[in-house]
């Protein structure tokens, strides 16, 4: 590992000043992501800003119903929350499904959101792929059976985050705090695709810091479920995933948001899926068919084709499970 | 090079130069001759040397092409919009080696053909349509563009189908608006670049090709000389 300097911010004003001060400063939170990066050498960042400890950014409110996760909350406190227990269990669901109870200790929701890619060409110091500026990406012709059947551009990860497509689902909001101030925008526009930008996975800028995720309160008739697949029966990261969340009166989706994960370098909104959910009466075939709109411009690579079986699989089950 | 040296050689001709420099020339060489056949001389620039010959059989729809097109001309202070698209076709034919690269979809590139006659030159009212000096490959100047149109209306290439990139159905041709710039923006076989067209140079199907792993007698993406049929050729 390459040395580098090492400061912790006391709060979070220090931790902006620090960014804005150090020349080449990345933030660590967790650092259960970050520090395999920095074994391999795959980032070399000269100073690291630790933000773990910081009071101000750790904790989970209801304000007006409207959800507030600070940044440095673990995984571990986000599934415990009485609040999130009772107002959003397709949260509490979903924790368990993410990494270890070791990691989850130690992991914040916001480093979460923002993990690097798991592309074991990405993650190798031997690779100078082009997420990393290099000239190709070795995954196209390459071993790419967890790479992207959507959305790939140049480059072909999938966003790893379980997290991402249930917040998207629930259409929540993601806060910004840096040197130009702070913003606040929809979770699934702060990702980005490789065509918009192949060298990051969202639109956080240099000094930039997530403050806040804020859900809105749901309808009362709202109801959410989180599945998952994985390449092997212990904990992974997922081989695909759907994050569904409806309005259900009497059987009939009268609203529905459909994330998937682990298919695309972002997570993946589903709009071909919601609109064949969307106004039905959810039986078997409708299910089917909500499966099948929604690969339909999928883009099998060599060794992920399976992924598309996968899929359809677990959006069927979901929405089955949510018309009940 | 130094960035002046390099302006300097590569700067191109445009529609106005090109009509005096003919004129000059075929003044000195033909005296005598009527100003008509001078002038017809003048509308109808030199081809272009090269042009960007797909193979939509070997093209894999992985959009490096349309990565490495952005990436190069954004880091010479150009629009970063690709100048080569790439749609989704389906119903195409897909070589057997390269399909599985693909799930066997078929997919088509859209450059610009470096037409022999092209209809874009004649019409800019700027002047910002220009050949290139070395290679007669016909360049839009974005120092001068002032971002009418015209050019994107005369080319007579149009390309419909739903965009890889996207996923939307699409209408373009061969020259398309960046509006953030407020300038049009072609393929210009990477004018100055030292490897060549950099789409040619990262195609990833082109690797295995070269590498032989893909046997072809041609790239995905070839950089080959022009003829005045091209544009009938080329898809
Ligand atoms: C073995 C293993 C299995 C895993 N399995 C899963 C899984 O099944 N599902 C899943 O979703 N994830 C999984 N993960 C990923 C895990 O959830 C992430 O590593 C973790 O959430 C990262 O949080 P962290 O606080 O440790 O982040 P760090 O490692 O500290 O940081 C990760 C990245 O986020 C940036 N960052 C952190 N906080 C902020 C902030 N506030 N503002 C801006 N940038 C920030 C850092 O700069 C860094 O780039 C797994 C990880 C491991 C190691
Ligand atoms: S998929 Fe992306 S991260 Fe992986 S090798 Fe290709 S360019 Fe690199």
């Amino acid at each position: 590992m390459e040395s580098f300097a090492y400061s912790k911010a006391a709060n979070l004003q220090q931790a902006l000043d620090l960014l804005k001060s150090t020349e080449g400063a990345q933030v660590v939170a967790g650092g259960s992501d970050l520090l395999s990066l920095l074994k391999n050498e795959v980032l070399t960042p000269e100073a690291l800003v630790d933000i773990k400890g910081l009071a101000d950014l750790n904790y989970i409110k209801d304000e007006g119903g409207v959800l507030r996760i600070g940044a440095t909350t673990t995984l571990t406190a986000l599934g415990n929350d009485a609040a999130v227990r009772e107002r959003f269990p397709i949260i509490a669901q979903t924790i368990p499904l993410i990494a270890s109870p070791q990691i989850r200790n130690q992991a914040t929701v916001a480093g979460n959101l923002c993990q690097r890619p798991r592309c074991w060409y990405f993650r190798s110091e031997l690779y100078d792929c082009f997420r990393k500026g290099g000239p190709t990406c070795f995954a196209i012709t390459g071993r790419n059976s967890e790479h992207a059947i959507f959305g790939g551009a140049g480059c072909f990860i999938v966003h790893a985050s379980d997290l991402a497509p249930v917040l998207i689902a629930l259409n929540a909001e993601i806060a910004l705090q840096g040197p130009s101030g702070k913003r606040v925008l929809p979770l699934e526009e702060f990702f980005v695709l490789p065509r918009m930008n192949p060298h990051a996975e969202n639109l956080l800028q240099p000094g930039e810091l997530v403050v806040e995720i804020r859900i809105p309160a749901p309808a009362a008739d709202a109801k959410g479920i989180f599945v998952k697949t994985r390449l092997r029966g212990s904990w992974d990261f997922a081989a695909t995933s759907v994050a569904m969340v409806a309005q259900v009166q009497n059987g009939t989706f009268q609203d529905v948001r459909v994330c998937l994960g682990a298919v695309a370098p972002a997570p993946w909104r589903s709009k071909e899926a919601e609109a064949a959910l969307k106004g039905q009466a959810v039986t078997a075939d409708v299910a089917a068919a909500a499966a099948k709109a929604a690969v339909r411009y999928a883009r099998p690579m060599s060794e992920n084709g399976y992924k598309i079986r996968q899929i359809q699989a677990i959006i069927k089950r979901a929405a089955l499970a949510l018309a009940k | 090079m130094a960035d002046e040296e390099k302006d300097q050689e590569q700067e191109g001709v445009s529609r106005r130069n090109f009509v005096v420099a003919g004129l000059l020339a075929g003044g000195a060489l033909a005296t005598g001759l009527s100003s008509l056949p001078l002038l017809a001389m003048a509308e109808t620039p030199r081809q272009s040397e090269g042009v960007i010959w797909p193979d939509p059989s070997l093209c894999i729809g992985c959009l490096m092409c349309e990565q490495a097109c952005s990436e190069w001309h954004e880091a010479e202070g150009l629009s970063p919009l690709p100048r080569i698209r790439i749609f989704r076709t389906e119903t195409g034919t897909v070589n057997p080696q390269v399909a599985g690269f693909s799930g066997g979809i078929s997919f088509q590139q859209s450059p610009c053909k470096q037409c022999a006659g092209p209809d874009c030159y004649p019409v800019c009212p700027a002047d910002a349509l220009k050949l290139d000096a070395k290679t007669g490959a016909r360049y839009i100047d974005e120092k001068v563009c002032t971002g009418c149109g015209k050019c994107e209306t005369a080319c007579p290439y149009p390309i419909t189908g739903i965009l890889q990139a996207t996923l939307e159905e699409t209408k373009m041709k061969r020259i398309w608006y960046d509006k953030e710039r407020n300038v049009y923006t072609k393929c210009d076989l990477c004018r100055g670049r030292d490897e060549g067209p950099a789409c040619v140079q990262r195609c990833p199907v082109n690797v295995e090709i070269r590498a032989g792993r893909v046997k072809s007698d041609h790239l995905c993406l070839d950089l080959k000389p022009s003829t005045p049929n091209a544009m009938k050729e080329i898809l």
